[in-house]
């Protein structure tokens, strides 16, 4: 049957993907008529077909397409809305404005300095002993006075003022010291706002989402404040929830 | 405002452009055309299609937070791959940690489990599907990228190459070896259908 002088070469450029449209069209036509091209560019066909299907997703691309904007959107709201909506008091609405103003003028100007690639600036930002001992899918970091959002890289410092964003699908803990952790689950913001284990205290903002602190050592005064209070840890395990 | 609405039609670098100003819409074209890449490649490394898909959720997120460090917006299918595949390292050593904590015995990268698969296609038997992933996945490495890129996304060698950097001749030799390979290995299966 292998008796097309054309038929291998036709395979190998078929393979490489090196037809041009019109030659693509000579082929087909040529396929007609040459039961040996006909017949090995079946099986190549056959091949092909079952290899993609095999991997193939099974959910609607516009829906998956429709999930990840969604969820990018989130995040960007979440973002636009740090530090500002939660605390909303209609006595200081301008203030709110103002700063919810120069937070959207952060966000573009953030885009902008990733754009050029430029790494946001942790010069003058306090180092703490805070690490990150674990991190599930992407955290995004936000260093203080930054208006950039990085994907949180678990073997670097963490700053004080740093804000840690979680997604639907990521969460991570943050280890104090050798026996104090606090964990953060999905869809949650916590700004490390101040850092001394001993003295005077360690203070959270848990914007919103969900963290528990588990402070199993020795510990100074701990807080955790959300947009509805402040709370101060008196046990061991606790868990924090901010809701609407 | 007068911006205009991105096109599907709009080349990557149009999209990309548009992103990287705060248009989603335009980054979530970009999304439905590398979605069924970036699957394909989570399914070519990992057991089910649901964590595939996880991987591909988690891929355009990341790549959307590091659309700044790509610099040419022609390479965008390679660049996002590479990430996908960080992804599908990550997913592989978290869920080996799990299972080694749990004393489980931990698992090669692909196991064939029990648990019923699903493809696009009605045709294949959930055997035959995962037999034909099992294939994908004994592939040597260097080979998997090339053959998913040709296969799912219809690149050509030529284009395959610009987008992973390496020289069009490379990656010839590779689509003939994988295609030679995934010949051999699957023709008790293609004389079956």
């Amino acid at each position: 049957m292998d008796n097309c002088p054309n038929t291998q070469d036709n395979l190998n450029r078929h393979i490489e993907g090196s037809f041009t449209a019109k030659q693509e069209q000579a082929l087909r036509e040529h396929l007609l008529a040459c039961p040996s091209c006909a017949a090995a560019f079946k099986q190549m066909d056959l091949l092909e077909e079952v290899v993609r299907d095999a991997v193939m997703p099974e959910s609607d691309v516009q829906a998956a397409a429709a999930r990840v904007t969604e969820c990018l959107a989130e995040q960007q709201a979440n973002a636009a809305q740090a530090c500002a909506t939660q605390r909303i008091v209609p006595a200081r609405l301008g203030q709110f404005m103002a700063a919810a103003a120069l937070l959207l003028m952060g966000v573009g100007l953030g885009f902008v300095c990733q754009r050029y690639g430029q790494k946001p600036n942790t010069h003058g930002l306090k180092l703490t002993d805070v690490r990150v001992a674990e991190v599930r899918g992407t955290v995004l970091v936000k260093h203080a006075h930054a208006q950039v959002w990085q994907v949180l890289d678990p073997n670097a410092p963490i700053y004080l003022g740093d804000t840690l964003h979680t997604t639907a699908t990521s969460d991570f803990i943050l280890s104090l010291d050798k026996t104090n952790t606090i964990k953060v689950t999905q869809n949650s913001m916590l700004v490390l706002e101040s850092h001394a284990l001993y003295d005077p205290a360690t203070e959270f903002y848990l914007e919103h989402g969900q963290c528990t602190p588990v402070l199993k050592g020795p510990h100074g005064p701990f807080f955790i404040s959300t947009p509805n209070g402040r709370l101060e840890a008196l046990g061991t395990e606790f868990t924090v929830k901010v809701t609407e | 405002m007068t911006e205009t609405k991105p096109q599907p039609e709009a080349s990557n670098a149009e999209l990309i452009e548009a992103t990287r100003k705060g248009d989603l819409a335009a980054f979530g074209i970009l999304t439905q055309r590398y979605w069924s890449l970036a699957v394909a490649l989570g399914l070519s490394r990992l057991d089910n299609a649901a964590d595939a898909e996880d991987i591909a959720q988690e891929s355009f997120i990341k790549a959307y937070a590091k659309l700044g460090s790509l610099r040419d917006a022609q390479r965008f299918a390679g660049w996002l791959s590479r990430i996908v595949i960080l992804q599908c390292v990550d997913a592989r050593r978290r869920q080996q940690r799990r299972q080694r904590a749990l004393g489980q015995q931990v698992s090669p990268d692909m196991g064939l489990d029990a648990a019923p698969v699903y493809s696009s296609n009605p045709g294949l038997s959930s055997q035959q599907i995962r037999f034909v992933r099992q294939t994908i996945a004994e592939l040597p490495e260097k080979f998997k990228q090339p053959i998913i890129m040709r296969f799912v996304s219809g690149l050509s060698a030529v284009e395959i190459a610009r987008q992973l950097g390496k020289r069009p001749g490379t990656i010839r030799v590779w689509l003939h070896r994988a295609h030679q390979q995934l010949r051999q290995d699957l023709a008790p299966l293609l004389e079956e259908l």
